[in-house]
């Protein structure tokens, strides 16, 4: 990770370049992906928007217009999921973004052997969700789990942590904390690298402490950077499957039921693909909104 | 073809393909007593010097019904099933059936929850994936009023695809076989029969002077006296949102409660049902292990195993694996029946079923396996080798052979409560059409179950209180109905 | 004294970060059912028996390789399709840019559920639930977009100059991106062919929706390894490590480049 320029991930601002060929000859290339995209991408939304206009009656669909999104509305479980997502997204996202900072200031100090901390860092996010999410399942055990044994030689009384109203959100957190902070903090670990110089060493002339130089001028220039993890983080927090599904399933009652796992559980267990498909489009739909909001305000 | 005789599985066993159980349970099935097949195994295992010969067992026929078993020879049936000791004896037992039928299985092993989404998937869009599926008894209606599987009776009255006295229906439990029925039709046959029963820990009970509890009021008692954490808890049940409900249907009926009134309205929030689900959480959240609403089938019956809980209501099942070899509990173990509520004896009953799916076309395969799968030699096999307590067969249970294991563990009053249990009709008010068995039985039963088991489990986790819990399901369950339609006639 | 905090906390880190690893690693080393006794046993005899059983006795290993069979297919046409169409991106101005790239964007944004229910119900009218094709088709679906963006990163990269000189020689459009860039970007498709393997790899929910027997993936297979009466730990964590390991050396591999991955090269190195 040496030299870091950062770009925004939107392409109409790429900047100018020379044209180098104008006419089909974009067209040509673009058809193959174009087609598989449209595919596998484009036509699966359009289908699911269509579906979720039907509900599935002995073995037809039959069209009923906008009910589903109507019994959403109306559907206290939508509501409840909803605000868990909101807990669970802000949560971790805020849990995240200080860890990393931290761990970023950590390994932007020129110490010897960072190398083999920032190879480390890289382990939890590639590890497979759903064996992270059976791994923690087995430490977390209240009777068995390693962690409850551990906590019981300083005295702690054993806690159930996925079976616990107050816990079970925030052990999630703490799960989805292991598996995305060293993401964050590569992300914000290459901000720190990429920061001119001038302005720290300017400040610390002008006799600033190092946290005035790290208040005042490194997280606002870091802004764009945290903003990029932000939005990222915020798109795959409310995503999220594999870590809840192989844990609590949404419970202990619906305490850790996201949306995500609501509409999983209507279509595939409860059988309503349409009204599954209904609640997914409109939170990719709010999902989407607030990530374009949130990268376009980050690249100002 | 290889031909199912002792002489091939005796090649197999010498060429290391099987282990002891394996051996055990094909070789009964070719007749065989579980003595002689293990003094068999021991003398080909080269545990012992070689004094046993296979003629001793082989003299008795294998005993395969009389029908036409290669008519579907060739075809490959895929079949999921639950993770469970059944889905592994009979798996073990698979090769039988494909010597003796040509016809390939393939079984899908699969959790608990993922088993019901995954048949639910294919069953609703129709794409045939599966030949054969095994489902809990409450998805019967759903899957019978949609037209997914097939009514059994035609099968079992054809004589071409049935030996009707060598396959012997009525010997599988009626209360079992009841379960699987839906407007007249029978649309699965049960692959294991369950209720529960109290297990306890005779030693701790001897130790600490208590006697069996026969109220659930004795067993709370008892449960809080032994509760030493975090060494050992009082008691564990389950508690997570997908598996709460059968329990805590022991406690409802007990307390007088009722899932349903005859007019389909929910009743679980009524002063009995808040009765109830108040003591079932109490005693789980004074003499129970901490996160138990999350805790289900394994995670309590790994905490009984391994000596953590003073006593528990279990499933039937569950009681051989107490008995395994390298469980702690072993020879510890005391059984009685479910102890009574205030109002009554909360029986519960429950069976796995076998049904064949209305889109295969391998309809006939798969009627082959399911009558195999539930023979009574299979059933006597299975039970013999493997963990399994749970034969859907009364004939299992009587077999002197079966009994004497059984009693040679100390599980004989086990097995005499769990076939009185299995025997008998046992929801006692069947006065309300609605609710006719231990859980009701209506299509949109699952889904409506789900919301009760989150309100169980949020009050185990301590989020809400019994009453609002209930209340918040019963208008879950209502909107449910309600959108199912079960109101507008009324009306 | 600075430095010392700083390696103490460091090491906090590493531990916390490693010790799920190692506790996979460990209870897949114990023979059945002695991983989760209390207290740990900190010395114990490592055994391989539990791979032994998974890899002689069970269906495990050809899971495997359906993960890696339609993790490497949706991997490669993912590469070879993304190659022109972020070309086109990179060198060209045109109608529908934006659109396209609003799609691709929205792609990343999407609840799997949207999509999976449309899979289902197509994959099912045209005989692809549990086959590896159809698999693979739904792993596109995250594959191709992911590909396009970090190729248009390396792409970017590039300087024009070269392609000029090739076209001035006489050279196609399309035979200087065979000739010139192709061989010039092929880093970068290393780099994005394994972290679209990557992630595909790791992949649960469309696996366990979509297929049954004959696709079914490793990842699957572990989650089946929850069972009604008991919890294989040890055979389950020796699976997992199975899934894991060749994950984890793909990672390193790329390690550099895998933040870039995960933000769609809104952030390159």
């Amino acid at each position: 990770m040496q030299a870091t320029t950062t770009r925004r991930p939107d392409l109409t601002v790429a900047g100018a370049r020379p044209r180098l060929g104008r006419g089909a000859d974009p067209y040509l290339l673009l058809v193959p992906a174009l087609a598989v995209l449209f595919l596998v991408s484009v036509y699966p939304t359009i289908y699911a928007f269509y579906l979720s206009l039907t509900t599935h009656v002995g073995g037809v669909n039959e069209f009923v217009g906008l009910e589903n999104y109507a019994q959403m509305v109306r559907d206290p479980l939508f509501w409840d999921s909803l605000r868990v997502t909101a807990t669970f997204v802000i949560g971790v996202i805020a849990i995240e973004l200080a860890l990393g900072l931290g761990l970023a200031l950590l390994l932007n100090q020129g110490l010897p052997g960072e190398w083999f901390f920032r190879t480390l860092l890289v382990l939890p996010m590639a590890a497979t969700p759903i064996v992270v999410a059976l791994a923690w399942r087995i430490m977390l055990n209240s009777t068995f789990g390693i962690v409850n044994y551990v906590l019981g030689l300083f005295g702690i009384p054993p806690q159930g942590w996925l079976g616990s109203a107050q816990l079970a959100l925030p052990t999630l957190m703490l799960i989805d904390a292991w598996q995305w902070t060293p993401f964050v903090a590569l992300i914000l670990l290459a901000g720190l690298q990429s920061l001119p110089r001038g302005p720290l060493e300017a400040a610390r002339l002008d006799g600033a402490t190092e946290f005035q130089v790290f208040r005042h001028i490194t997280v606002p220039l870091l802004g764009r950077v945290i903003a990029i993890a932000a939005v990222f983080r915020f798109v795959d927090a409310v995503k999220t499957f594999d870590i809840i599904y192989g844990t609590t399933g949404g419970g202990p009652g619906t305490t850790t039921q996201t949306t995500n796992i609501f509409s999983f559980l209507t279509g595939f267990r409860w059988g309503q693909l349409g009204y599954a498909a209904a609640i997914a489009i409109t939170l990719t739909f709010v999902v989407s909104l607030i990530a374009a909001r949130l990268l376009s305000s980050s690249s100002d | 073809m290889r031909r199912n005789t002792i002489g091939a599985l005796v090649d197999e066993l010498d060429r290391g393909r099987l282990s002891r159980r394996q051996f055990l349970a094909r070789a009964s099935l070719l007749g065989v007593s579980l003595g002689a097949a293990s003094a068999l195994y021991a003398a080909r295992a080269g545990e012992v010097a070689a004094q046993a010969t296979p003629a001793g067992g082989a003299a008795a026929a294998p005993a395969t019904g009389n029908i036409d078993w290669q008519q579907a020879s060739g075809q490959t049936l895929r079949v999921p099933m639950q993770t469970h000791p059944t889905t592994t004896a009979i798996m073990e037992v698979l090769p039988e059936f494909e010597a003796l039928t040509g016809i390939k299985v393939q079984i899908e092993e699969l959790d608990w929850s993922v088993l019901h989404e995954k048949i639910l998937t294919d069953f609703q869009s129709g794409s045939g994936t599966y030949d054969a599926v095994m489902h809990g008894c409450y998805t019967t209606p759903l899957y019978a009023t949609n037209g997914w599987v097939e009514d059994l009776t035609t099968y079992l009255d054809d004589p071409a695809l049935t030996d009707t006295s060598w396959f012997d229906v009525d010997d599988l439990f009626a209360p079992s076989r009841e379960l699987l029925t839906w407007e007249e039709g029978q649309f699965g046959l049960p692959v294991y029969s369950q209720s529960d029963l109290l297990y306890y820990r005779t030693d701790l009970y001897e130790s600490a002077g208590l006697a069996v509890p026969e109220t659930l009021e004795e067993y709370a008692a008892n449960a809080q006296t032994l509760n030493n954490p975090p060494s050992l808890y009082g008691t564990a049940m389950w508690g997570s949102k997908d598996q709460s409900p059968p329990i805590f249907f022991i406690y409802l009926h007990a307390f007088g409660g009722e899932y349903l009134d005859a007019d389909w309205n929910p009743t679980i929030n009524n002063e009995a049902g808040v009765a109830a689900l108040t003591a079932y959480a109490d005693i789980l959240k004074t003499a129970g292990p901490p996160g138990i609403a999350s805790w289900g089938f394994p995670e309590t019956n790994n905490a009984f195993t391994a000596a953590l809980l003073g006593h528990t209501l279990q499933a039937t099942v569950f009681a051989p694996g107490y008995q395994a070899e390298t469980a702690p509990v072993r020879g510890k173990v005391g059984y009685a029946v479910t102890p009574k509520g205030p109002v009554q004896r909360g029986y519960s009953t429950f069976a796995m079923s076998l049904a064949i799916s209305s889109r295969t076309e391998r309809k006939t395969a798969a009627w082959l396996f399911i009558q195999w799968a539930l023979s009574k030699g299979v059933c006597k096999a299975t039970t013999l080798s493997g963990d399994r307590g749970d034969s859907p067969r009364a004939s299992t249970w009587t077999d002197p052979e079966v009994r004497g294991v059984w009693d040679a563990l100390g599980m004989g009053e086990w097995a005499d409560i769990t076939l009185e249990g299995m025997s008998k009709a046992v929801y006692p008010n069947a006065s309300n059409p609605v609710c006719t068995s231990f859980e009701p039985r209506f299509p949109e039963y699952l889904q409506t179950r789900d919301h009760l088991g989150a309100a169980i489990s949020s009050v185990l986790a301590g989020s809400d209180e019994p009453k609002a819990a209930l209340d918040k399901a019963a208008q879950q369950i209502r909107a449910v109905l309600e959108h199912a339609g079960y109101y507008n006639a009324s009306s | 004294m600075r430095r010392g905090v700083s390696y103490a906390l460091l090491l906090v880190v590493s531990a916390w970060i490693l010790f799920p690893i190692y506790w996979i690693v460990r209870a897949s080393l114990m023979p059945l059912g002695t991983s989760f006794h209390l207290p740990p046993q900190l010395l114990f005899l490592p055994t391989l028996a539990n791979y032994r059983e998974i890899l002689t006795n069970t269906d495990f290993p050809s899971y495997l390789l359906n993960s890696f069979v339609v993790g490497v297919t949706a991997t490669a046409l993912a590469v070879i399709l993304a190659v022109p169409a972020a070309y086109a991106l990179v060198r060209y101005r045109f109608t529908g840019r934006r659109t396209l790239s609003l799609v691709l964007l929205t792609s990343r944004m999407a609840l799997p559920v949207t999509s999976l229910v449309a899979f289902f119900v197509q994959f099912n009218r045209f005989g692809l639930l549990d086959t590896r094709v159809g698999l693979t088709i739904a792993y596109l679906s995250f594959n191709l977009p992911l590909a396009i963006w970090l190729l248009i990163g390396f792409i970017e990269q590039l300087s024009v100059e070269i392609e000029y000189a090739a076209m001035i020689d006489g050279c196609s459009r399309f035979e200087a991106i065979r000739r010139i860039t192709v061989p010039l970007i092929a880093p970068g498709m290393a780099v994005t062919a394994t972290i679209c393997l990557l992630f595909s790899l790791n992949e649960f929910l469309f696996a366990a929706v979509l297929t049954s027997f004959n696709a079914k993936t490793a990842t699957v297979a572990v989650y089946g390894y929850l069972g009604q009466d008991r919890l294989d730990w040890e055979l389950m964590t020796a699976t997992s490590v199975l899934v894991m390991l060749p994950v984890l050396l793909l990672a390193f591999a790329v390690r550099r480049y895998l933040v870039s991955g995960l933000t769609l090269g809104a952030l390159s190195e």
